[in-house]
């Protein structure tokens, strides 16, 4: 399985290619050592790589492998096998020849896939093709077809829209007509299908009059009224916005007893204190009688009575306007009640008790609508009376009647015909709807305010136009998700890694340049800006390095020498440095000669083993992460020597614990292990605090960070739940993770800072120990990994984990580590050739060349 | 392509009962079973998030979390990052494994010293 190289292949190189290839034929065709085929495929390895042949080069990297352990079977005494080790290289044989054969597969299915591909008629269908099939058509179009294909899709997509919203119309008309012919009336409403439900049910009826009665109570000075009065609000406000067709199924009619019949003892209790205090302190003024209760339910249930009323009733001439009407006579009908029938001969008498009937619903209405000034002006007479209402101020009722029937006043600001339209059509109910929907929209518009606050200043154009690419967003994003394998396949040969950044980038563009860009052009805008960073990779110096890069590809060497000059190395002296670097050479890198190193330093063992080896596994590690991530440079042996270090460490840690044994001779293994575990995450705190203060000091060098800056966009912040900057130092500063991430934080943004601290934690390899994390994985919470793909090669670790797997490695014998130890490089090679076959079986993406190159570490280290 | 992955399942539990039977704490009293179960998770914990670092890109990282960053739900969390790189996997599985080693044969040359 060939790719395209990555990089122009000179003439040479290829054929050094061609010439490993017939070396090694040349070396198998004869009697020969493992040393001299690896040697061979090593180079050959090594030549593919160069020329961009990735895939070719990790297949032979199992070649390798298999050629190795065949070796080393053939050989047993020769290489001083034991059983165990034998065993296992077998199998470790087995697998590597079984993913050789798959790839084998793989091939063949893709010559297929090609052959079909290239028969114009008999070209797949859109619909029915899978992602991997998709993903390999459109691989194969350049950028003008990838266009006009996106184009095509979008066309499609809008004819679909289109015929969706004449479909869904239809559907309405028809929903409409039905229910037009099962004969509901077009203006019943919830209250009357309750009313007529709960007639002949004498049960219901009892608590339909106790939801009427509680709904006419006065909340204010009683919380418990008022959470009850919500909750019933909340019930009602359910049912009232299902349509009347289904209202007259008498399930849900039931249902909505039911759930009024849990709050009933609740209702009852406060029900009853009414009445005790009614009872006491005004004996004239009867319990709220029932049967008015129940012939005119509370306007807060959703929809109002049935319309045909005093349609005189003047506002101001917008529609919203006379909903406020409507809503001022439902105030007044309730409050009507009671004083209609004592007070209406004097009306002005009326003002002085119709607080009490206005009960909390209502008065939250009217006290919204007044709050809309343009609604409502204060001297409209109808504002006066609603504020009267309201506010219990007195009002002249027979001065706001002469008002209200003052035929000038009429003529001049009322259309009759008009008021009675719009109050047939708009419902109160559509009212409340609407105003529901101003609040929530206000709101909408007051975290989104709140959000930006603090973070810029903002003037009303740029939050108009940051309001409208943020409704963009969700748009594109969908977008990106339709073309994310185009995305995923253009990313993964050009500068971009992942669909994120150029997502980020889309996003930035959105925010920084144009947000009415239309989006069918942001796809070619995407592309024109990786060829941009393309290009400008290419050019210059880097693209020395990039070009080149095999050639100038730093080693560890310079990286640990370049490690040396940093203060934390530089008192150790120049020379000591120098065989620091010395020690990642391949005969050098040996548990015994780091040992030997750090035994030879200024200061003593002792001291070194406290503070020069945690602060040089802390910069390894990062130098690894660098080289995992760029993949520029080799991390073998970085990860050998960390290794090392870590048995040093550990080897101490055990002596120390002997020592600790002859102190007190009564300790048993038990309690040397544990003192042994306790000894080890000690040493491992150690480290990451070290970890910790690296970051700190250099936190804009820190590698994390370096994919958000260098990527040079600074909206890839967009994405994150919170800057990134502002929490790391704050989580840095932290003594431990969990007691500290939401330390001072107010509660609405924990999630979010809750997730960059993790970020912080898992992107800079501060696995804070157990301290906060032990419980999470001690729970009996599975952890899932896709092992599948693992074990391939000799001596590479075993293919499954659980308890079975562990007692079996057991009895084969020492695992992994003992066979390094017997056969040097076997592990190792093993290792990386299992390695490399996951990322060549799973597919993972080429992470671009640009991004953590050697050239930045170097900067880091500097 | 074939991107099928097997899904096996590592239990954290089976792995430290396992270790700790091998380590000489299957008869332990409960106390020192406790003990010795917080402080080997406490290094499992840092050995798998320290692989996880060492091959997860930060970025990856920053999208798995806004897809998927459940703190609740850290083994899911880690799942997405472990399928994202399948070398942070093989890394885990390789620093657990030579952790079950090496603890092992620290507690052999505590039981037979030279």
């Amino acid at each position: 399985m060939v790719t395209q190289p990555k990089h122009p292949a000179a003439e040479q190189d290829k054929h050094a290619v061609v010439q490993g290839m017939e070396t090694i034929e040349e070396i198998l065709s004869r009697e020969h050592t493992i040393e001299e085929v690896e040697q061979a495929l090593q180079k050959y390895v090594d030549n593919l790589d160069r020329v961009g042949f990735l895939e070719e080069a990790e297949k032979t990297q199992i070649v390798l492998a298999r050629e190795k352990a065949t070796m080393l079977l053939k050989n047993p005494d020769q290489y001083q096998l034991r059983g165990g080790q034998r065993k296992k290289i077998r199998r470790g044989l087995k697998k590597a020849e079984q993913q050789l054969k798959t790839a084998e597969d793989e091939d063949k299915a893709l010559e297929e896939l090609n052959a079909l591909l290239n028969e114009p008629d008999e070209q797949p269908a859109p619909e029915p093709l899978n992602e991997q099939e998709f993903g390999e058509v459109v691989q194969a179009m350049d950028v003008k077809e990838l266009q006009s294909l996106i184009a095509d899709l979008t066309g499609k997509k809008k004819e679909i829209e289109k015929e969706r919203a004449t479909i869904e119309a239809g559907l309405a008309l028809a929903q409409k007509t039905l229910e037009q012919k099962i004969g509901v009336p077009k203006t019943q409403t919830f209250p009357d299908i309750l009313e007529a439900y709960v007639k002949d049910k004498p049960e219901a009826k009892k608590l339909y009059i106790k939801i009427a009665r509680l709904q006419g109570l006065d909340a204010t000075g009683s919380e418990e009224i008022s959470i009850l009065q919500k909750q019933l609000k909340t019930i009602i406000d359910v049912y009232g916005k299902l349509n009347p067709a289904q209202l007259k199924n008498e399930a849900i009619l039931q249902g909505f007893m039911d759930k009024i019949k849990r709050i009933e003892p609740r209702i009852d209790d406060v029900l009853s204190k009414q009445d005790e205090t009614s009872a006491t302190q005004e004996p004239p003024t009867p319990p709220s009688p029932p049967p008015s209760a129940f012939a005119a339910p509370p306007p807060s249930m959703g929809k109002p009575e049935n319309e045909p009323k005093k349609e005189t009733t003047p506002s101001d001439d917008t529609a919203e306007a006379e909903s406020d009407a409507v809503e001022t006579r439902r105030g007044a009908s309730q409050e009507e009640e009671k004083p209609a029938k004592e007070e209406q001969p004097t009306p002005e008498t009326a003002t002085a008790t119709p607080e009490k009937t206005i009960n909390k619903p209502v008065r939250d209405l009217l006290e919204s609508i007044l709050a809309k000034k343009e609604l409502v002006s204060d001297d409209d007479p109808v504002c006066l009376a609603i504020n009267a209402l309201v506010n219990r101020k007195s009002i002249d009722l027979e001065k706001l009647k002469n008002f209200l029937q003052n035929p000038e006043f009429l003529r001049k600001n009322i259309d009759e015909k008009k008021v009675k339209d719009e109050m047939e059509k708009q419902k109160v109910s559509d009212y409340e709807g609407l105003l529901q929907k101003l609040e929530d929209e206000s709101e909408q518009n007051k975290n989104f305010l709140e959000s930006i606050k603090g973070q810029m200043r903002l003037s009303q154009d740029e939050i108009e136009k940051r309001t409208k690419a943020l409704e963009r967003i969700s748009e594109i994003k969908q977008l990106i998700r339709e073309t994310g394998n185009i995305i995923k396949l253009k990313g993964r040969t050009m500068v971009y890694d992942s669909p994120r950044h150029v997502l980020a980038l889309v996003n930035f563009y959105l925010h920084r340049n144009d947000a009415d860009m239309p989006i069918e052009a942001l796809g070619s805008e995407i592309e024109r800006q990786v060829n941009e960073q393309k290009e400008a990779l290419y050019s210059g110096t880097r693209a020395t390095i990039n070009r080149f890069g095999f050639f100038l590809r730093p080693t560890l060497k310079t990286t640990l020498k370049a490690l040396a000059k940093d203060r934390e190395f530089a008192r150790l002296g120049e020379k000591p440095a120098d065989e620091l670097a010395k020690l990642t050479g391949i005969f050098e890198n040996s548990p015994d000669k780091v040992k030997q190193w750090i035994e030879n330093l200024p200061g003593g063992f002792e001291k070194h083993i406290k503070t020069t080896i945690p602060r040089l596994i802390a910069y390894l590690e990062l130098a690894i992460r660098d080289g995992n991530v760029s993949r520029l440079f080799k991390t073998g042996r970085a990860r050998d020597l960390v290794r090392h270090l870590k048995n040093i460490q550990q080897e101490h840690i055990r002596a120390g614990v002997e020592e600790e044994f002859k102190r007190n001779p009564n300790m048993n293994n038990q309690g040397k292990m544990l003192l042994y575990l306790q000894k080890l995450n000690q040493s491992t705190r150690h480290t990451v605090d070290i970890n910790k203060k690296i970051l700190s000091r250099n936190v804009f060098k820190s590698v994390s960070l370096k994919g958000v800056a260098g990527a040079g966009l600074g909206a890839a912040a967009i994405f994150s739940p919170l800057p990134f900057l502002a929490t790391l130092p704050a989580f840095l500063a932290a003594p431990t993770f969990a007691a500290s991430y939401t330390h001072r934080i107010p509660k609405k943004h924990r999630p979010a800072v809750q997730k960059a601290a993790l970020r912080a934690v898992v992107a800079n390899g501060l696995a804070i120990g157990g301290v906060a994390l032990g419980t999470l994985f001690t729970g009996g919470i599975a952890l899932p990994f896709a092992l599948g793909a693992i074990g391939a090669g000799a001596g590479a670790m075993s293919p499954e984990i659980g308890k079975k797997i562990w007692k079996e490695k057991q009895k084969i014998g020492k695992g992994g580590v003992s066979v390094a130890k017997k056969v040097p490089g076997a592990s190792l090679a093993a290792a990386k050739g299992g390695g490399k076959l996951l990322k060549w079986t799973v597919g993972l993406p080429v992470v671009g060349v640009w991004r953590g190159t050697m050239w930045t570490l170097g900067k880091i280290f500097k | 392509m074939q991107t099928d992955i097997t899904i096996n399942v590592f239990e954290p539990g089976a792995y430290l009962e396992s270790l700790m039977e091998d380590i000489g704490f299957k008869d332990a009293s409960e106390n020192e079973r406790a003990q010795m179960s917080e402080a080997l998770s406490e290094q499992v914990n840092y050995l798998i998030l320290n692989a996880i670092t060492l091959y997860v890109e930060p970025e990856q990282i920053d999208e798995t979390l806004i897809n998927s960053g459940d703190l609740e739900d850290l083994a899911t969390f880690i799942e997405k990052l472990v399928e994202i790189s399948p070398e942070a996997q093989y890394a885990i599985i390789e620093a657990l494994d030579r952790f079950y080693t090496e603890t092992v044969e620290t507690y052999d040359s505590f039981k037979n010293p030279q």
